[in-house]
């Protein structure tokens, strides 16, 4: 219980105003305070008015708000009232009287800060403010701090000449710092759940335009695609067109790691593709150029392995080159696979890299490329080690599924354990056979 | 994933164990770039890796990157069958340095 005989420094704690007597106006005053708080969700706000409030209530010459910086480490100045602006102030979160309330979770009363050692001197030396006395209270919210309140120099009155901060002071401010707390608390609740869904519907946005980097579906398109990602945003893609000759240009690529700088990455890999695509005849040469432009500007170490490829549907020719990626698969009609690894390193690693082509006929078969989110998943699911030969026998299992069917099967199979952990893309080059094929996947 | 640099007079090796994925590889960068800021040589002791993704493999690619513009040795050291099955398929074992000894490592720095 807090002494009627006070030092010049003592710590309270919670107290009752029912032992010091008050009157009905008072607790009416409390009640709407405490209203107050309670409907405000606004940071800022609730900050200010918190101060406005104790400031007037308990009439001092200035007030402020100190909470922990995300770090914890220290504590940030963010509201104040009173002659000098602290705001953006910070002091070590030990220090100071503040430091006190914190560690003993109780409201510290400093009478004359002259006489009080663990006063912390910084703020007054860097603002010019003479601080006399103070009262302090820690914001608790169950027993967990989010800062402290500080009323600096009780004005004196014909009562109090002194201006000292009463019991009184000490209990009214212990009442309203846990309302404020509180309020305090749900404000930044009801940010963080603001912020939280601003960034939901800007990931949504991206990934929205993401997907119109995919090539608009045409049944009569010898090719189809799947794109499925982890997060929001895809470090996967796939693209491909129609040149003017008839044949068509496809990639599949595939950025290191995930989320916001492999899309960004993915963005501007897939576009310098399609745009070089359309004049450069030969897929080595595409990569080629991409490298060395991702190599002028490569970012903390990431890199995109990708498969850039040509298909002649009047001839059945295809040409592949294959940077850094996994190998593609050419399944024969009578179900045998081919594959066609790396003929060069990761895309924006090395300059001046050299990589082969590849060509066959697809002889009316079937081409796969896909990203390690197909394959992976899919020795998870089989609890066997990543090998491709999983995958082959997945495909010739699947295979009598019209080509849309199949892609969107091959995925449900590697997804079937909801380890959405990665991104998860195939591309398939294959004549439409089927009635069904005429379905998007 | 779990770490330990030891450092010698002429060059830090940093040994790793366990999965490499996307949860360490902000650790994995952290220790590589702070070796070779530092100016120091650097080993990758990959013997006890079980698994490194394409986020795992990215760190080392900017160590390699930054490694070579500040003219420093940087090199693996006795990669474990997963990682090199990675380093493989991707053809980034042409571009690192590997060793199968830190004297091998010595031995390339004082060339």
């Amino acid at each position: 219980m807090a002494s009627t005989e006070l030092s010049f420094f003592d710590s309270y704690p919670a107290t009752s105003l029912a032992s010091n007597g008050h009157s009905a106006q008072l607790l009416k005053h409390l009640r709407s305070r405490i209203h107050d708080f309670a409907n405000s969700l606004d940071i800022e706000d609730t900050l200010n008015a918190t101060l406005a409030t104790l400031m007037r209530d308990l009439s001092t010459e200035a007030a402020s708000v100190f909470l922990f910086s995300p770090d914890q480490s220290e504590l940030v100045c963010h509201a104040c009232a009173g002659p000098v602006d602290l705001r953006g102030m910070r002091i070590p979160r030990d220090q100071g009287i503040i430091g006190t309330a914190l560690e003993l979770r109780r409201i510290q009363i400093v009478r004359d800060v002259q006489q009080a050692p663990r006063f912390y001197q910084g703020l007054d030396q860097a603002t010019g403010f003479t601080t006399r006395s103070l009262l302090c209270a820690p914001l608790l919210v169950q027993e967990r701090a989010l800062g402290a309140i500080e009323l600096l120099n009780k004005r004196p009155t014909p009562e109090n000449p002194q201006g000292l901060f009463s019991d009184l002071d000490v209990q009214l401010l212990d009442i309203l710092a846990s309302a404020a707390a509180l309020a305090i608390r749900s404000a930044t609740m009801a940010h963080e759940l603001v912020r939280g869904e601003t960034l939901r519907r800007e990931l949504q946005l991206a990934r929205g335009i993401q997907e119109r980097f995919l090539p608009p579906f045409n049944a009569a398109d010898p090719i189809v695609g799947l794109n499925q990602a982890a997060k929001n945003v895809s470090g996967d893609f796939y693209d491909y067109q129609r040149l003017p000759d008839g044949r068509y240009a496809f990639n599949l690529g595939d950025v290191s790691g995930k989320g916001m700088d492999a899309a960004i990455l993915m963005a501007r890999a897939h576009s310098l593709y399609h745009c070089l695509a359309k004049t450069q005849a030969s897929p080595a040469a595409v990569l080629s150029t991409l490298n060395e432009e991702l190599c002028e500007h490569a970012m903390r170490g990431l890199f995109v392995t990708m498969i850039g490829g040509l298909y002649d549907p009047a001839s059945g020719e295809v040409v592949l080159a294959n940077a850094g990626h996994l190998p593609a698969l050419h399944r024969s009609t009578t179900g045998h696979f081919v594959r066609y690894g790396a003929s060069g390193l990761p895309l924006g690693i090395v300059s001046g890299q050299e990589i082969m082509e590849q060509r066959f006929s697809l002889a009316g078969g079937s081409l796969y490329l896909y990203t390690d989110g197909l394959s992976e998943g899919l020795a998870r699911v089989l609890r066997l080690p990543d090998d491709t030969a999983n995958l082959e026998r997945l495909i010739n299992h699947l295979t009598p599924l019209p080509r849309e069917q199949r892609l969107r099967q091959l995925a449900q199979e590697a997804s079937q354990l909801d380890y959405s952990f990665d991104d998860l893309t195939v591309l398939l080059i294959e004549e439409p056979k089927h009635q069904a094929d005429q379905a998007r996947p | 994933m779990q770490t330990n640099i030891t450092s010698t007079a002429s060059y830090d090796l940093l040994t790793l164990s366990g999965e490499v994925d996307l949860h360490y590889s902000p650790t994995l960068r952290e220790n590589i770039l702070g070796s070779l800021k530092a100016g120091k040589p650097l080993l990758v002791d990959l013997a006890q890796v079980s698994y490194i993704d394409s986020s795992g493999i990215a760190s080392l690619v900017e160590g390699f990157q930054t490694a070579k513009s500040a003219k420093l040795g940087y090199g693996l050291l006795n990669v474990s069958s997963p990682a090199m099955q990675v380093l493989t398929l991707t053809r980034l074992d042409k571009i690192f340095a590997l060793y199968t000894s830190t004297d091998q490592f010595e031995t390339a720095l004082q060339a």
